[in-house]
């Protein structure tokens, strides 16, 4: 019994650090249908100021009331205002992307503004390591009590203040019905705001108090937390503050009864803790309710007119020549510096930008060009390496183990996408993710895949008397395969699976109507995804010749959602700008000092927070200015009497978002239904040459 | 394509043709100039565990500058041009060893460390001569990789250890704990000490070599430690996991525990985690830092280390990846100096591996660097100190010197492990205390 006991009290203060932060989560999910996965940042941000300011001699309630009741709270009220207010009508991807977005810019503005140094956690209330008293002959020290008795006081507060006042009232109305509300009074947006503020507050409170759990102040620490606390929010079906509370606590003493009972030294014991709560959020995701139905939303929703159909550019075959004449000299131009001009290293720098392209093809594909949220994609990446390591450890020629990885990537792709087809919108990329978590912790560790953190070595390919082994063959090699693989997406993108899946990401209900088989299709669409994305992870095996489970980082995911959905995530050419631009830049970044480490994720990040207004990507918006100023100059150097004639339609009909009900306007909320007077937002993705 | 990509593109291009130029001035032998030799840095500046390694380039620079002032070798400065940050992932490791190389055109590459080096086989193969902190195994792929302290480690899993075993047999411990993160390094490090422990019978009670990096929750590694009646803990984690370790055994009531810490040496780090780091042990390959208040003069290398270091980063505090950075240019001068003023990068790599002890003025246990890229050489000596109070103190050793060598190797006895007295020959130092 004493065994047990130490084993479960410990667990209770990290249930509880899961509590705070997921009933957070839940009050904003409930309040704008935001899943605000920045939350971890914002206790981090907290952290930090609290650590600053007691180090710099500031009375600890001075700290306290700077880091959790102003600093955290302000940037939740900025998040509000400036971003997720435009969001609320909006489909899930577009919620999702500003959120990865802030989830990467926060930590990275961060450690610009503080450096790099190590940062020691403060404590607020009681002295952490002390041992207080004793339970059960199990010691109990500051940590466990100051945590559990301030995180039990705060969900009960919180629960009182939604189930029992007036703005409790106000928040439970807006939450089923923003319009609803409004016509009752209530000023919904003003609620909403609120919702935001209160959260934050339990962010702020989250990071000062947790952080003594750790010996250090780091970001990640609190982006593990979050990936805990999303589990507990699950359980509490995203609405039971109480359950969630309970869910929350029960998975903290779960997690050390595991790793007290699991055999020590193991990769299970080591690994499936971590992993633990997204088995349970998988677990949660299928089973539950809540999440099932993506797709319902205000009950007024329907008074809403139609969405108005974008726009089919056309563009004068002037506009259009010259912009493939561009197109054809910019990719001469890589192709012919890569070969001659530049040294090793930028050879190399090109060549894992095509690489990473052909990865990025996979979130196009699925994301794109399907709607399907993912945010494991690094795990089939990873898969795909690891396969490729293996197979040519065990003789396999690379060429040849570089097309299994990607069967292989394939078949997981299937058996993830099996128990999504269950779920949707931000459920399927929860679930995608616990898959990366898994595969980061337990899956990969093992020697029979990634060989944990010691890792492969993978040779470089040869065909016959043809070797790839240098830079400059390996680069035309990738070429190749990026030429192949980006002609399969455009041929899926022109068939009928194409249009299907164009009608998937519109409306899962409108394209089930017309006799679209979802189910199906979104296992085609998983499938082909993690094939595309194991075929990119083997090659970037061979490119790199030796990986790690650190290569493929469950974060990763999130990353490279937040750079394709930047760039452009409609298009080909987007994942392939995307992919090019990602490894250019932090082949350029790379020799800042240390503290600016992270301006290359800031700025992929930044961009991703734009995704509410240009869908389409920043690249994509400027290339559709671009080709619109220069229709104007050449319509305006031709003079009057310009027939429509002379114009071509280069918009091809599957390349445009399908707008088959009111879910695609919320998908591009900057169509002309939600921005009248302003013309130059038509989240349009153009044709991409 | 696009205007914008094409901007990129373009300032790429550039950027790299730009970097690509051959410098006007500069001779035959990349790097090297009629009045300077440029070298690089790369070292794991962000990651799970920075301070393990940053502090490296502080040590290079305080040895370099101190060198510069006195005209440099040969006629030329030594101008550490470039720190890269890998970022402590190994791919980015290895395309920063090839920035190094191809773009910034360095001569030799001074100091690294790194979480894990996949980049040496790159310096390797191009016979760059690269100097730091030896925690990979990286550091074996070449003879123009020189380690801190020597360049092999022995990785296998059959290593084996003794000083841990040493300290047990000291206080009598009955049940000896070993933790290790998951990580190559450290796992491989601690099962060395695993086998030596066990080799001269000092039981094993409990066993973690996959603990996550970097560590957030030890509550039930120690509470099974306490079921186990553990009485010392070896631990090859780095300082936040030994902190956490130690506070968390305080926490559940595990005090009087003797602790060996593979890292923390470092002055600031004691003064942060007083309590936490009481009592603890740390084995470190060279003399400690106290032996300068201690044993003024009779260690003039350190003496050296710690003054330059005040000159020129008055704010650092000695440390001993500091340390590492400076005997890594204390090694390239030498170098540099047998070599003269018609350098190239063979020649130096020539000249380093002839040196017969290397031992940085009197602050390492001597490296024969004729044999040290494969074997472990001829001596296994190091230095113990322990945290008492806000300073450490230097424990053990023999009264000649406080280094502490066993023979190599140290034959499996279930006597206690005695120590070398006297010293062998060339230990530091070379009078007595």
């Amino acid at each position: 019994m004493s065994l047990f006991l130490s084993y479960l009290l410990p667990g209770i203060p990290y249930g509880c650090a899961y509590a705070l932060m997921a009933v957070g989560l839940v009050l904003t999910y409930r309040a704008s249908g935001v899943f605000n996965l920045a939350f971890g940042a914002q206790a981090y941000v907290s952290a930090v100021v609290f650590s600053i300011a007691l180090h710099d001699g500031w009375p600890g309630w001075a700290a306290f009331v700077v880091a959790v009741l102003l600093a955290s709270p302000a940037i939740g009220l900025a998040m509000e205002r400036l971003l997720f207010r435009y969001t609320r009508t909006a489909g899930p991807l577009v919620k999702l992307v500003p959120a990865l977005g802030l989830l990467i810019a926060i930590p990275a503005v961060t450690q610009m503004v503080i450096g790099t140094a190590t940062r020691l956690p403060s404590s607020l209330v009681l002295e952490p390591w002390k041992v207080y008293f004793h339970l059960a002959s199990t010691p109990v020290s500051g940590e466990e009590l100051s945590t559990t008795v301030i995180t039990v006081a705060v969900v009960a507060a919180f629960a009182l203040v939604l189930r029992s006042s007036g703005l409790g009232l106000r928040m439970r109305a807006v939450v089923e019905s923003p319009r609803m509300a409004e016509l009752s009074g209530v000023r919904s947006d003003r609620t909403s705001a609120t919702a935001w503020v209160l959260s934050s507050l339990l962010a702020g409170l989250a990071g000062v108090l947790l952080a003594p759990l750790y010996s250090t102040v780091s970001a990640s620490n609190f982006t593990a937390l979050l990936v805990a606390a999303i589990a507990a929010a699950a359980i509490g079906s995203f609405t039971s503050l109480p359950i969630t509370l309970i869910g929350a606590i029960g998975l903290g003493i779960a997690q050390q009864l595991l790793a007290g009972y699991l055999p020590s030294g193991t990769i299970l014991s080591s690994g499936l803790r971590p992993a633990f709560p997204f088995v349970v959020l998988a677990v949660a995701l299928v089973a539950g309710r809540t999440l099932r139905q993506p797709e319902a939303g205000d009950p007024l929703a329907s008074c809403d007119p139609p969405a108005v159909a974008f726009r089919a550019p056309t563009r004068l075959t002037e506009v259009t020549v010259g912009s493939r004449a561009f197109t054809a000299l910019v990719v001469g131009m890589l192709v012919a510096t890569t070969l001659v001009l530049v040294p090793g290293n930028w050879e190399f720098v090109f060549t894992l930008g095509i690489v990473l392209s052909i990865v990025f093809l996979s979130i196009t594909l699925l994301t794109g060009m399907g709607g399907q949220i993912s945010l494991g994609q690094a795990a089939f990446v990873g898969a795909g390496a690891f396969t490729a390591g293996q197979l040519a450890m065990h003789s396999v020629p690379v060429l040849g183990a570089i097309v299994l990885a990607g069967v292989l990537a394939a078949a997981l792709g299937a058996v993830v996408a099996l128990p999504a087809l269950r779920l949707g919108g931000i459920a399927v990329g929860l679930l995608t993710l616990s898959f990366a978590l898994l595969a980061t912790n337990v899956l990969f560790l093992y020697p029979w895949s990634g060989n944990g953190a010691t890792g492969l070595t993978v040779p470089r390919p040869a065909l016959g008397p043809i070797s790839f082994a240098g830079n400059g063959a390996f680069f035309w090699l990738a070429l190749v395969f990026l030429v192949v693989l980006a002609g399969v997406v455009k041929l899926v993108q022109w068939g009928t699976t194409g249009q299907e899946l164009a009608a998937l990401r519109g409306s899962e209900r409108g394209s089930a109507a017309v006799g679209i088989d979802v189910r199906r299709l979104r296992v085609v669409a998983f499938t082909l995804s993690a094939a595309i994305a194991g075929i990119g992870g083997a090659l970037y095996a061979s490119l790199q010749q030796s990986i790690s489970v650190n290569d493929f980082n469950y974060e990763f995911s999130l990353i490279y959602v937040v750079v394709v959905a930047a760039v452009g995530v409609y298009s080909v050419a987007g994942a392939i700008e995307a992919g090019i631009l990602y490894a250019v830049l932090m082949q350029l970044t790379s020799t800042l000092p240390s503290r600016y480490s992270s301006l290359l994720a800031l700025v992929f990040a930044l961009a991703a927070l734009t995704y509410v207004r240009h869908s389409e990507g920043v690249v994509a918006y400027a290339k559709a200015w671009v080709l619109d100023r220069a229709e104007q100059l050449t319509r305006h150097l031709q003079g009057p009497g310009l027939s429509l004639a002379g114009e071509a339609h280069i918009q091809d009909r599957t390349d445009r978002p399908a707008v088959a009900s009111g879910d695609a306007s919320a998908e591009h909320p900057g169509s002309p239904t939600e921005h009248p007077g302003s013309p130059d937002v038509h989240a349009v993705p153009r044709s991409h040459s | 394509m696009v205007a914008m990509l094409a901007v990129t593109l373009l300032a790429a291009v550039l950027a790299a043709c730009v970097s690509a130029a051959p410098d006007a001035s500069a001779g035959q032998t990349t790097g090297v100039y009629p009045k300077r030799i440029v070298v690089g840095a790369l070292v794991s500046e962000t990651g799970p565990l920075p301070a393990l390694f940053a502090p490296i380039v502080t040590g290079a620079r305080a040895y370099l500058d101190m060198v510069n002032a006195k005209g440099g070798v040969a006629g030329r400065r030594i101008d550490l041009a470039t720190t890269l940050d890998d970022q402590s992932s190994p791919s980015i490791d290895a395309s920063q060893a090839r920035t190094l190389v191809d773009e910034d055109h360095v001569f030799a590459v001074l100091p690294v460390a790194t979480a894990s080096f996949t980049g040496g086989k790159f310096l390797a193969a191009n016979g760059v001569p690269t100097f730091g902190l030896n925690v990979n195994p990286q550091w074996m792929d070449g003879p123009s990789l020189f380690g801190n302290s020597g360049s092999y480690v022995n990785f296998s899993p059959s290593a084996t250890v003794v000083q841990p075993a040493f300290v047990a047999q000291q206080h009598h411990a009955h049940a000896v704990a070993v933790l290790a993160y998951n990580i190559a390094q450290s796992q491989e490090g601690c099962q060395g000490m695993v086998n030596g422990l066990r080799k001269y019978h000092v039981p094993v009670a409990y066993e973690d070599l996959s603990i996550p990096a970097p560590a957030s929750d030890l509550h039930a590694d120690v509470t099974r430690m306490k079921q186990a009646g553990v009485d010392m803990v070896v631990s090859c984690m780095d300082l936040g996991g030994d902190v956490l370790l130690s506070n968390t055994m305080r926490a559940t009531g595990m005090t009087h525990v003797t602790q060996l810490w593979a890292t923390g040496y470092d002055e600031s780090a004691i003064r942060q985690y007083t309590s936490a780091m009481q009592g603890a042990y740390f084995m470190e390959p060279n003399v400690p830092f106290e032996v300068t208040k201690l044993h003024p003069g009779v260690y003039p290398g350190m003496d050296l280390f710690q003054k330059m270091l005040k000159k020129h980063f008055p704010h650092t505090k000695p440390s001993e990846t500091a340390l590492a950075g400076w005997t890594s240019a204390a090694l390239l001068v030498q170098g540099l100096r047998k070599v003269g003023r018609h350098l190239t990068r063979k020649r130096l790599v020539r000249a380093i591996n002839s040196i017969k002890s290397f031992t940085a003025g009197t602050i390492l246990a001597p490296v024969d660097w004729r044999t040290a890229h494969t074997s472990s050489g001829p001596l296994n000596c190091s230095a113990f100190v322990q945290a008492r109070g806000k300073r450490f103190a230097p424990v053990y050793g023999t009264p000649k010197s406080v280094f502490s060598c066993f023979k190599t190797p140290t034959p499996p006895t279930t006597r206690p492990i005695s120590l070398l007295n006297p010293v062998p020959a060339g230990v530091p130092p070379a009078r007595a205390t």
